[in-house]
């Protein structure tokens, strides 16, 4: 990933750095995610397999590729949810900020997962006969007007095209090459790829194992997913809901003392963007809210060695001009601030991305903002 | 939770570039093993509640070799000196009948590997050419059986891939084997019916459409999903024969008066 956050961090103290792009940036917290998702998907795998050949043994032992293309597809499917939990986890508590840093390669990790699952169905299901494989899977038979005939398998196709134009366009190169809304729009597909792998299970392995628990286990995710979104979501709405009135020249946003030292505040105006307020040293600086990599809320963050820094993955902006430090290009709008006695009044009209701004000064004696 | 850093106030912020904060740390070290424990549980609970795909033996490994007389009709097959009849079957998802229609009749040797689900038996032909060749025992062929009248039954089960569903593979049968089951039966392999009634699942008839142990068109579309079959049920020894006609099968839906579980 183009993880040149740390870099840029060196560069607000004047180090050396670079911002070219790179297959994967490791850092420690990375390597360890990734070994501890790979030990846990080969822990679920050995077990699921192990299980599969202690309950029907014998005579009654299932195929060991059937065993695998359950272990996988459950895999997938077991991924995807904790996957979806994270965004709208995030909004409640920033102790799954760790989760949320590297989400990008559970993704990945899940994409092949779901492709290990359609290689083994293509290849043992469709292999070894008189039509090509993938034809015969996703081709050999269709009445679509049942839900017993129904091709169950057209639905876990499309999802997988989609995983794949995700992973595939996972990397910092393809969301600056797109655009980041461009980028969040394609990502967002995931929603509608949770709905085909939820119709691939319902059409497809829930009409032939019929033990209630695999259904209710789906129930079970859907509501957790839905859920989730539905009460962030309707507690993000309400928020802006009771946002700040920008109908005139200066909205004032709270008084001095409420913005901490080191830290982003989140000031909701009503039907528009949000704006994030630090205080650094002596000043206070609005940024909008979003940042300029996933839309992360530079609010709910602070400033590290004199950055504004993303929660979400930790790209930097200088709180005076919303600039990304050199070499990089990234702008956020920036917004004009000036302290009225004690109060804080804010500009609500959002300044060109990366346009200096100076910070209000906060008068001598409202310092209890400070750590 | 409470998130500040004792240092300096700040609530604590996670950076994946910066050393991880103390809440973060303490987070972690209790999601991550119980995260761990809810995957086991997972793929406890979904492995150990699939569903038994019944008794089947698949010899793998040494050849194994049969003697008897082999008939084309209604589907290849060996009948050995103990009066067990064998459906013979090829490698992959291919059926034999160019390989044994010369021997219609014939004492033969057979070479394979042996599947078995109840009296179902069947031999996986091998590869080499010979691997059905003309017996030197100098024993005489039997005659083929006689199926007899049978009887008119309706039943309600689903038309499964004779190589599959008695053990190639494991289930051979339900919806997501279906696309398998229509490519197996396509291929040459015979098409069994496996009732929804336990007792029936003995039997496992070859399913005959007029006079013919093929699906086609239609009918073959509702290989591997559940139907009702009305027809002749015929048998003999261990070979049992349903006769019906594209007209008598049909998907089968909940309103049918039988259920199917
Ligand atoms: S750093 Fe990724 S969204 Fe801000």
């Amino acid at each position: 990933m183009r993880e040149y956050r740390r870099l840029a961090r060196l560069a607000c103290k004047g180090q050396a750095m670079t911002n070219s792009y790179t297959w994967v940036q490791w850092n420690s917290h990375k390597k360890r995610y990734d070994t501890v998702l790979a030990a846990c998907c080969l822990l679920y795998i050995i077990v699921f397999v192990g299980m599969s050949y202690v309950v029907h043994q014998g005579e009654h032992a299932l195929s060991i590729m059937v065993v695998l293309i359950r272990a996988f597809s459950t895999l997938a499917i077991v991924l995807l949810h904790i996957i979806l939990c994270i965004g709208p986890m995030s909004r409640f508590t920033s102790l799954v900020s760790p989760l949320l840093y590297n989400r990008r390669h559970l993704g990945v990790t899940m994409f092949v997962a779901a492709l290990i699952h359609s290689g083994l169905v293509i290849l043992y299901y469709g292999g070894f006969g008189i039509r090509a494989p993938l034809p015969a899977v996703v081709d050999g038979y269709a009445s679509f007007a049942t839900i017993s005939g129904f091709p169950f398998e057209i639905f876990g196709l499309a999802a997988l095209l989609i995983l794949f134009t995700m992973a595939a366009t996972s990397h910092d190169f393809w969301l600056a090459f797109l655009s980041a809304r461009s980028w969040k729009i394609l990502h967002m597909m995931i929603y509608p790829c949770y709905g085909l792998i939820v119709l691939h299970v319902f059409f497809g392995i829930l009409q032939s194992e019929q033990h209630p628990l695999y259904g209710r286990m789906m129930i079970l995710g859907v509501g957790l997913v839905t859920t989730l979104h539905l009460v962030a979501g309707l507690a993000e709405r309400k928020r802006d809901a009771q946002g700040l009135a920008a109908d005139s020249n200066w909205v004032d946003i709270g008084e001095v003392t409420n913005f901490q030292e080191g830290c982003g505040a989140v000031i909701c105006l009503r039907d528009q963007e949000r704006v994030a307020v630090f205080r650094h040293g002596d000043g206070l600086s609005a940024l909008s809210n979003v940042c300029a990599h996933q839309g992360g809320p530079l609010g709910e963050g602070q400033i590290v060695d004199g950055c504004v820094t993303c929660p979400w993955h930790g790209y930097q902006y200088l709180p005076g001009n919303g600039q990304s430090p050199p070499p990089y290009h990234e702008k956020v709008p920036t917004y004009e601030l000036r302290i009225d006695g004690t109060r804080v009044m804010l500009n609500p009209v959002p300044n060109e991305p990366g346009l200096a701004v100076k910070a209000a000064l906060i008068p001598a004696g409202n310092e209890t903002g400070d750590a | 939770m409470n998130l500040s850093s004792p240092e300096n106030g700040k609530p604590d912020f996670y950076v994946g570039y910066l050393p991880t904060p103390p809440s973060h740390r303490r987070f972690l070290l209790l999601m991550i093993p119980a995260l761990c424990i809810a995957l086991v549980l997972v793929a406890m609970a979904l492995a150990g509640r699939q569903r038994d795909p019944g008794a089947t033996l698949v010899q793998s490994g040494e050849i194994e070799s049969w003697s008897g007389t082999v008939f084309v009709d209604p589907y290849p097959m060996i009948i050995t000196d103990d009066n067990t009849i064998h459906l013979v079957m090829g490698i992959g998802k291919f059926g034999v009948r160019d390989r044994v229609d010369e021997f219609d009749g014939v004492r033969c040797t057979v070479e394979g590997w042996r599947l078995m689900r109840s009296d179902r038996r069947g031999i996986q032909l091998a590869l080499e050419p010979d691997a059905i060749r003309r017996d030197q025992s100098g024993k005489d062929a039997v005659s083929k059986p006689d199926l007899g009248v049978g009887e008119p039954v309706r039943l309600i089960g689903e038309i499964v891939d004779g190589k599959c569903f008695i053990g190639a593979m494991k289930p051979g049968d339900g919806k997501a084997h279906k696309a398998c089951a229509i490519l197996c039966i396509d291929g040459g392999l015979p098409p069994l019916f496996a009732s929804i009634k336990p007792d029936d699942f003995e039997t496992l008839p070859l399913v005959r459409v007029n006079g013919k142990a093929e699906l086609t068109g239609g009918l073959l579309r509702l290989a591997g999903e559940p139907v009702v079959v009305e027809g002749i049920l015929r048998s003999v020894g261990g070979l049992a024969v349903l006769d019906t006609t594209p007209e008598q099968v049909r998907r089968w839906v909940p309103s049918d008066d039988e259920s199917r579980s």
